[in-house]
């Protein structure tokens, strides 16, 4: 459960987002808003990125979000999957898992969880090195987003938020990220997941408990993919 | 061999150039065996005597005044001690170098693949490398002086060997400075490590020059790691000549010490191969760290590669200065000179300078120079995955050291 009272986001000299109140109970939710509108800054902004302050109450899982120090909400069971994720020269993408699930205090029997990364990666259709590949060093933009994938099946958090988890993916990778969402949900019902997308396929082949438009000064959320298809259809202009 | 007094003798690095002349420190070349390398003992004290090498423009970056005003104390006899029983077990495993003294380790036969260069011993034919020993403008000449005697090992063809070479005194507690020239020659179509550890002196400072010749054929992999100790100050001086077809690759690593400074020359021959990993990760208090590298490429087709990273944090000091030259006739030679610096504090410095001597066109040299903070968006992405900020650090200079 995550629930936004008044959140507001700034950066040093800008207001991005202002009083945004939402609500997303565990379930399939989608975000949407024109482009540059602050979509990826409402996610980043809830994770805490250096380069926003925030204001308002953030609710998760009953705890004050904004009270948390990054890495302590990742702890908690937040993740955010990034837009244009960045490149870690020298860190591998299995270690990175292995100090994130380190410390995040679980136990890590190595043998186990190589042999399930690299499932992971085989059903990606990613090459059988990946776990020793650096982290989206020399990688395409559909590469970037399937190692996320991998990340967000590996660490099994209670949220997470996906900023254009379809872009750069091909017709089978699109068909793999269906598949890891829907599963994502299935396995524990108190998961919430929301994807930030205007991709037609992924919202079709989802089943979405709410909409969520975002614009400067306010969000108009509503139940079910309805919304979706309204903006999807006939553009943002009567929603702002 | 050295003269000692009761009272310890208070001298700096400038007048260590009058204490050889006055006889109160001692090299065996300048006295019994002053014919084994004439010429060189006398252009090398011609010029320090001249100029003092410390005030080399090379030093400029370098922190050198740390060196140049630290107090050093000649040796008394109650400040001399032996190897205590449970340190000579460990001592005897490896072969061991000082100041005029070299000890191959306890049960290694020297005959085979080794032969000692010994200055007291004409045989060895320390002689015929007198030609390596001239004058470099640099602190090795003190060193080269201010030894008591050259040192090292000849290495015979078609050897494969790994040696484990520790430069430590006995007399650790010495705050006279130790002072070593050494040469290594590894004959032709052979194969050798050297696991080099240096450690530093406590309160001390150390000065040695080393000359690798690697002959035509022979591959030589050098693992270094400098130790600090308290208060030391340790100055390597590497003149690696590479003869044709030969290969070198050399790995050095510290965290610095109150000073380092490590100098690498090498001339590269026909057809021979180098690369030098520096990585240096300075995170104590003030520790500095200074390297020098200077690639010759003398004759055609020969590559280099120098990869020198350093990170430098709290206080520490890190300068590196670089340098190809190409030789007219060194057609085809393929050169890349790197330096990158990770700065994790404001009262940190790194200081990188590279130059390029071209003097042929038909070559491909590359270089590159870089001072930078960790990458936020790096450190951002790492907390969003549950790895607290001082982890996430430490694994991004990890990850930068690689």
């Amino acid at each position: 459960m995550l629930i936004t009272q008044d959140f507001t986001v700034r950066t040093e000299d800008k207001v991005i987002l202002k009083d945004i109140t939402v609500e997303f109970a565990p379930g399939i939710h989608v975000i949407m808003g024109r482009n540059g509108i602050g979509k990826s800054s409402f996610a980043q902004g809830l994770m805490g990125h250096y380069n926003y302050t925030t204001e308002g109450a953030v609710e998760f899982y009953g705890k004050d979000l904004l009270a948390m120090e990054t890495h302590e909400k990742a702890r908690a069971g937040l993740f955010v999957g990034f837009q244009h994720p960045s490149p870690v020269p020298g860190l591998s993408n299995f270690q990175l898992l292995k100090s994130a699930k380190q410390s995040m205090g679980n136990s890590f029997d190595i043998v186990k969880e190589l042999s399930n990364f690299k499932k992971l990666s085989n059903q990606f259709s990613l090459p059988d090195d990946w776990d020793k590949r650096h982290v989206n060093v020399d990688s395409s933009g559909g590469e970037k987003k399937k190692n996320e994938l991998i990340q967000l099946s590996m660490l099994k958090p209670k949220c997470a938020i996906l900023d254009e988890p379809d872009s750069g993916l091909d017709v089978d990778g699109i068909r793999s990220l269906t598949t890891h969402l829907h599963n994502f949900v299935i396995e524990d019902p108190e998961r919430v997941l929301i994807i930030i997308t205007h991709y037609q396929p992924l919202i079709d082949s989802l089943s979405i408990n709410s909409t969520t438009i975002i614009s400067k000064n306010k969000a108009i959320q509503e139940e079910g993919k309805d919304l979706a298809y309204k903006v999807l259809e006939d553009g943002f202009e009567n929603f702002v | 061999m050295k003269t000692l007094y009761k009272q310890p003798l208070e001298y700096s690095i400038t007048e260590l150039p009058e204490m050889l002349e006055l006889g109160i420190r001692q090299n065996m070349l300048t006295k019994k065996y002053k014919n084994l390398w004439p010429n060189a003992i006398s252009q090398t004290k011609d010029l320090v005597m001249n100029s003092n090498p410390i005030n080399n423009s090379l030093y400029k970056n370098m922190d050198i005044s740390k060196f140049k005003n630290h107090i050093n104390k000649t040796p008394t006899p109650t400040t001399i001690h032996g190897l205590q029983a449970n340190e000579q077990e460990k001592y005897y495993e490896n072969w061991h170098f000082e100041d005029g003294q070299m000890n191959p380790p306890m049960y290694y036969s020297t005959t085979d693949k080794t032969k000692l260069l010994e200055y007291a011993n004409t045989n060895t034919g320390l002689k015929a490398y007198e030609p390596y020993m001239f004058p470099t403008g640099r602190l090795s000449d003190i060193a080269f002086l201010n030894t008591t005697a050259p040192i090292g090992f000849r290495v015979s063809p078609g050897t494969t060997e790994v040696f484990r070479n520790v430069f430590s005194e006995i007399d650790f507690e010495s705050l006279d400075m130790s002072c070593i020239n050494i040469i290594f020659d590894i004959g032709k179509d052979s194969n050798v490590t050297f696991e080099e550890t240096i450690v530093g002196k406590t309160n001390g400072c150390k000065l040695i020059k080393v000359t690798y010749i690697v002959r035509d054929n022979s591959k030589l992999d050098i693992i270094r790691s400098l130790k600090p100790k308290k208060g030391c100050h340790t100055i390597v001086e590497s003149k690696i000549i590479q003869m044709p077809f030969s290969r070198c690759k050399i790995t050095s690593d510290s965290i610095g010490s109150n000073y380092n400074q490590e100098i690498f020359d090498v001339d590269l021959y026909r057809w021979s191969n180098l690369e030098i990993k520096g990585r240096y990760n300075l995170h104590y208090g003030d520790y500095s760290n200074h390297v020098g590298v200077f690639v010759n490429h003398l004759e055609k087709e020969s590559d280099s590669k120098v990869d020198i990273k350093s990170v430098v944090d709290k206080n520490s000091k890190s300068s590196f200065i670089g340098s190809i030259f190409v030789d007219k006739s060194a057609t085809d030679t393929n050169a890349s000179l790197y330096n990158k610096n990770l700065l994790l504090s404001n009262n940190a410095t790194a200081v990188s300078e590279p130059q390029l001597d071209i003097n042929n066109k038909n070559i491909k040299c590359s270089h590159g120079c870089t001072v930078s903070n960790i990458d936020e968006e790096q450190l951002y992405m790492l907390t969003t995955r549950g790895i607290e900020d001082s982890l996430a650090r430490n694994v991004l200079k990890e990850c930068f050291l690689k």
